[in-house]
């Protein structure tokens, strides 16, 4: 079995460690005798994203997400055909904001997004920094999700959220949820990274790149205590400040 | 108003010292009495800042102990004291009454992050920039977003001296204009062409080209040259036959040794040159204070433990750990044990993603037995691992440090022992 993720702007969006998220994925592939083929892929280069079993684009400082800005805008189509094939996208930070309508920074400059969701993004002086655990539900299974989110910007109108945010900020720091989650796109702030204390999560990304080609694949566990470990050692510390 | 903060601050200093208390203490109850103090200090005619994400204590310690090799008297904040209550406690505990600092020369290392604000009430003579890696990333925002922060507060009258090496470094004096006088690294025999690990600046701060390099030393330091113009300067003091075996390098037909063979000291070594240089102090002297300079604060320290010698080392940031790999793939030549703790209080960086920007990966090329994680965050790093493609049979997590020195003193190999900010004293009187 050979499956093939497009991670986007790895040389400019490349903040918080997010690159951590391939590198869980391709070694849980493995262990499953997938193999799966990273392409990474940057401004100016040619490729089809329509192909793709993953999309993932990471976070960037504001400068970075600049540069990027012109070569993601112009991709907008393409998004929209793998979404609808249920192609998975993990967006993280940056990439989830640019996929809704605008992002509006401190001196009120607008920067347009694919406007591919309703929701938007406006960067308030507050920084919402810290770790942050949601409970969210995927395909009728219950997950608890952990990471670190590091934001300015507080994203607004989300239709379908992630989930609930049980400690630290989310979206906005306001109505208590945290992400978009539409068909198989998963945006979110959740940084750790995300994956590296959320195996589970992973698999339900592998399942589902699988299940575009075998429709009856059932993953196979494999031994995360470690992971469980540093998962468990956050939540412990999230439940302890909020008592 | 002013001898009264200062007499406060002082006996602060006094009785902190007779409890054992925090080093920041006098500063900050003198600055409660009398808010503008920084500024009626009256500093000697030589005041040296150093900045940069690492090295700057090393470079600090090593700058002062080639003034006293030179007969010069020389005040510093020494006890790791960077930020602004730090910085005064420092200057209180030097001052007579009447505010003024006795010394020759003050010798200031400062927080990257503290410099915007300190140079609002000090503006020193010097000002050296020595490097910006990504470091703390929760506590303090974006690379970017600090440069832009530290071009405002320049006096113009604070000479510049700065590392050509890094871009991110050289911006400063290309965005603002302004003359510098630069010191750095010529190619070398450990140089290389690709950088594969996780940089800065990948594209040129001027023009947001991809920028193009001749050679790497390390990280995103070394030859780098813009189409646009934008290009590693030309360097009043650089160093070039850099020859890490024997710890030489020569600037200027002199030859220099140090006892820290690794290119980032080589770095530190540098600026210190140009300082020293640029006070006028002899070449034979630099020399003398550069080769009998030795560290005993945890910065690659070596301790007796059990029938090893001990290599410990602050790591605080990927660079940093990078370097530390690269240090000892070139040194060990035996089977080698690792621990290392991990921590992640205010002062470490609360979040700990950064271990994901660091190259574990080549410790799969080593001939490694074990590694111990230990600390706060000892399954974080023990994930890390793990992803990073070592065998898990020889990750251990042992979170308690003492127990976790017990179990690394039993191995058969050659032990070293990398720790986060914040472990480090502890682990340091553990070792003694």
């Amino acid at each position: 079995m050979e499956l093939h993720v497009a991670w986007l702007y790895d040389d400019l969006l490349e903040l918080y460690g997010d690159r951590g998220n391939m590198s869980v994925l391709k070694m849980r592939c493995e262990k499953r005798g997938i193999t799966l083929h990273i392409h990474q892929y940057s401004v100016g280069d040619q490729f089809d994203l329509t192909v793709m079993d993953m999309i993932f684009i990471g976070g960037g400082s504001d400068r970075e997400q600049n540069i990027i800005y012109e070569d993601l805008l112009a991709r907008r189509d393409d998004f929209v055909t793998a979404i609808e094939n249920d192609v998975v996208v993990l967006l993280i930070c940056g990439g989830y904001q640019l996929m809704g309508q605008y992002y509006k920074d401190l001196d009120g400059n607008m920067l347009k997004g694919l406007g591919i969701f309703d929701y938007y993004t406006e960067s308030s002086r507050d920084r919402m920094v810290g770790y942050i655990g949601i409970d969210c539900e995927i395909d009728g299974r219950t997950f608890q999700l952990i990471g670190f989110e590091n934001h300015g910007g507080k994203t607004k109108n989300v239709t379908q959220t992630l989930g609930k945010v049980f400690a630290g900020h989310g979206n906005n720091g306001e109505d208590g949820h945290e992400g978009v989650l539409y068909k198989n796109v998963f945006g979110t702030y959740l940084h750790g990274p995300l994956l590296t204390r959320n195996p589970e999560l992973a698999d339900v990304f592998i399942e589902k790149m699988v299940r575009r080609h075998h429709t009856d694949f059932m993953i196979t566990p494999l031994d995360d205590t470690l992971e469980l470990g540093a998962k468990q050692q956050v939540i412990t510390e999230l439940k302890s400040e909020n008592k | 108003m002013k001898t009264l903060a200062i007499i406060a601050g002082k006996s602060a200093g006094y009785i902190g010292n007779k409890l054992g208390r925090g080093s920041s203490l006098p500063g900050m109850i003198a600055r409660k009495i009398d808010r503008d103090l920084f500024h009626k200090i009256k500093l000697p005619q030589q005041t040296i800042v150093v900045t940069g994400t690492n090295g700057k204590t090393t470079t600090a310690n090593m700058l002062r102990h080639v003034f006293e090799t030179a007969g010069l008297s020389v005040v510093q904040n020494t006890k790791g004291a960077n930020l602004l209550s730090g910085l005064l406690t420092t200057l209180i505990d030097a001052t007579n009454l009447n505010g003024k600092v006795n010394a020759d020369v003050v010798v200031l290392e400062v927080d990257e992050q503290t410099i915007p604000q300190f140079f609002k009430s000090v503006t020193p003579t010097h000002f050296v920039i020595h490097n910006f890696f990504r470091d703390q990333l929760d506590r303090y925002g974006e690379i970017d977003i600090l440069i832009d922060k530290i071009e405002e507060v320049i006096d113009s009258k604070t000479k510049l001296v700065l590392n050509a090496d890094d871009p991110l470094v050289y911006q400063i004096a290309f965005d603002t204009h302004r003359d510098a006088l630069y010191y750095g690294v010529e190619q070398t025999k450990y140089s290389v062409l690709e950088m594969n690990q996780v940089r800065e600046a990948k594209f040129c701060p001027n023009c947001n080209k991809k920028l193009v390099y001749d050679f790497f030393h390390y990280s995103q330091l070394g030859g780098y040259d813009c189409t646009c113009g934008f290009k590693k300067p030309v360097c009043q003091y650089s160093a070039h036959d850099v020859d890490l075996k024997k710890g030489t390098f020569i600037v200027a037909g002199t030859t220099y040794t140090i006892q820290y063979r690794n290119l980032y000291f080589i770095f530190n070594a540098m600026a210190v040159v140009a300082i020293a240089k640029e006070y006028g102090i002899d070449d034979e002297t630099i020399q003398k204070g550069l080769s009998t300079f030795k560290i005993d604060d945890g910065r690659m320290e070596t301790f007796t433990f059990g029938t090893h010698e001990l290599l410990l080392n602050l790591v605080k940031n990927p660079t940093g750990v990078n370097q530390t790999l690269d240090f000892i793939k070139n040194e060990a030549d035996e089977r080698v044990a690792f621990m290392m703790t991990l921590n992640n209080l205010s002062a470490d960086g609360q979040d700990t993603s950064w271990i994901w920007d660091a190259d574990f990966e080549q410790l799969t090329q080593f001939p490694l037995e074990k590694f111990i994680c230990s600390g706060i965050r000892a399954y974080d790093l023990a994930v890390r691992l793990k992803y990073a493609g070592i065998d898990e049979d020889k990750i251990m997590v042992i979170e308690d440090v003492a127990q976790a020195l017990a179990t690394l003193k039993e191995t058969t190999s050659q032990p070293y022992l990398l720790s986060t900010y914040t472990a480090l004293q502890k682990t340091r009187a553990l070792l003694k």
